[in-house]
């Protein structure tokens, strides 16, 4: 609920939806996260489309690299493919 | 009133970065790279691309942060960033960074909103893939900062001297350190 509302812009969270978080157990840590993941997406996407990317629509390749993902995080994954100096 | 307990006294995105330090530092290492590292295009016309997204996303904060710091790398042209916030096509600034806010407002509404033609013509004004490809993520990263800020619900003070000291500390040393003390 509250990352559709921070999807939409940053104005839109009410403390509504904040307060039901937290009475369903949301500590200020994961409320706090829950919105930037949701912000650093309306970034990550932006770019990704903004740029015209090539986005093969090939099911199975994303799978493959869910696993990775899953298993060795963002960080190891661009070390296949960037410089020593893209990677710190 | 932020939505979670965030530290007192500390306005805007500074707030954000002093509770969660581990998402601090690559946010802040992206600002830095992004609006003040060595580029083609200057920091001032960088400070105006993130100044303009954040007034199209309507985040008080980050657009008066940026628009000091734009105004600090301009020296005396103040009246620039306003020009640039209401009405960029007929602001004092390059055909070039007019294309390029053309394209940064296209990502502010979403990705799939930037068009050839508006490529086509920042590259005719002379710019270069890397330029292009800062303005979209530039943009881009200015609807994550601004989602923040606002979406935290975080203090942000309306007194212009707050805001003067920041842009000058920007303008000056970037986003590595935080440029407002406890």
């Amino acid at each position: 609920m509250i990352a559709g509302q921070v999807q939409k812009g940053g104005k839109y969270v009410t403390s509504k939806a904040v307060a039901d978080a937290k009475e369903a157990g949301a500590t200020d840590i994961e409320i706090h996260d829950t919105v930037l993941i949701a912000a650093a997406f309306c970034m990550f996407n932006r770019y990704v489309d903004g740029l015209g990317t090539t986005q093969p629509r090939d099911e199975a390749m994303y799978r493959e690299r869910g696993k990775r993902i899953a298993r060795d995080g963002y960080a190891a994954i661009s070390k296949e493919y960037l410089s020593p100096a893209g990677t710190r | 009133m932020p939505h979670i307990s965030l530290p007192e006294g500390l306005p805007g995105i500074s707030s954000g970065f002093a509770f969660r330090p581990e998402t601090a530092k690559p946010m802040r290492e992206l600002a830095h790279v992004l609006l003040h590292e060595p580029n083609t295009l200057s920091p001032a016309e960088r400070e105006l691309i993130a100044t303009y997204v954040s007034s199209q996303n309507d985040c008080y904060f980050c657009q008066t942060s940026h628009g000091a710091a734009a105004a600090a790398h301009l020296g005396e042209n103040a009246d620039t960033v306003d020009q640039v916030k209401h009405n960029f096509l007929q602001a004092d600034i390059s055909g070039k960074l007019k294309a390029l806010l053309v394209i940064a407002g296209q990502v502010q509404r979403g990705g799939k909103y930037v068009s050839p033609k508006s490529v086509e013509e920042a590259r005719k004004l002379g710019a270069t893939d890397l330029e292009i490809h800062d303005t979209v993520l530039i943009a881009a990263a200015f609807c994550m900062y601004n989602r923040y800020v606002d979406g935290l619900a975080t203090w942000q003070p309306h007194d212009p001297a707050i805001y003067d000291k920041m842009g000058t500390h920007l303008a000056a040393h970037g986003y590595l350190t935080p440029s407002v003390k406890p």
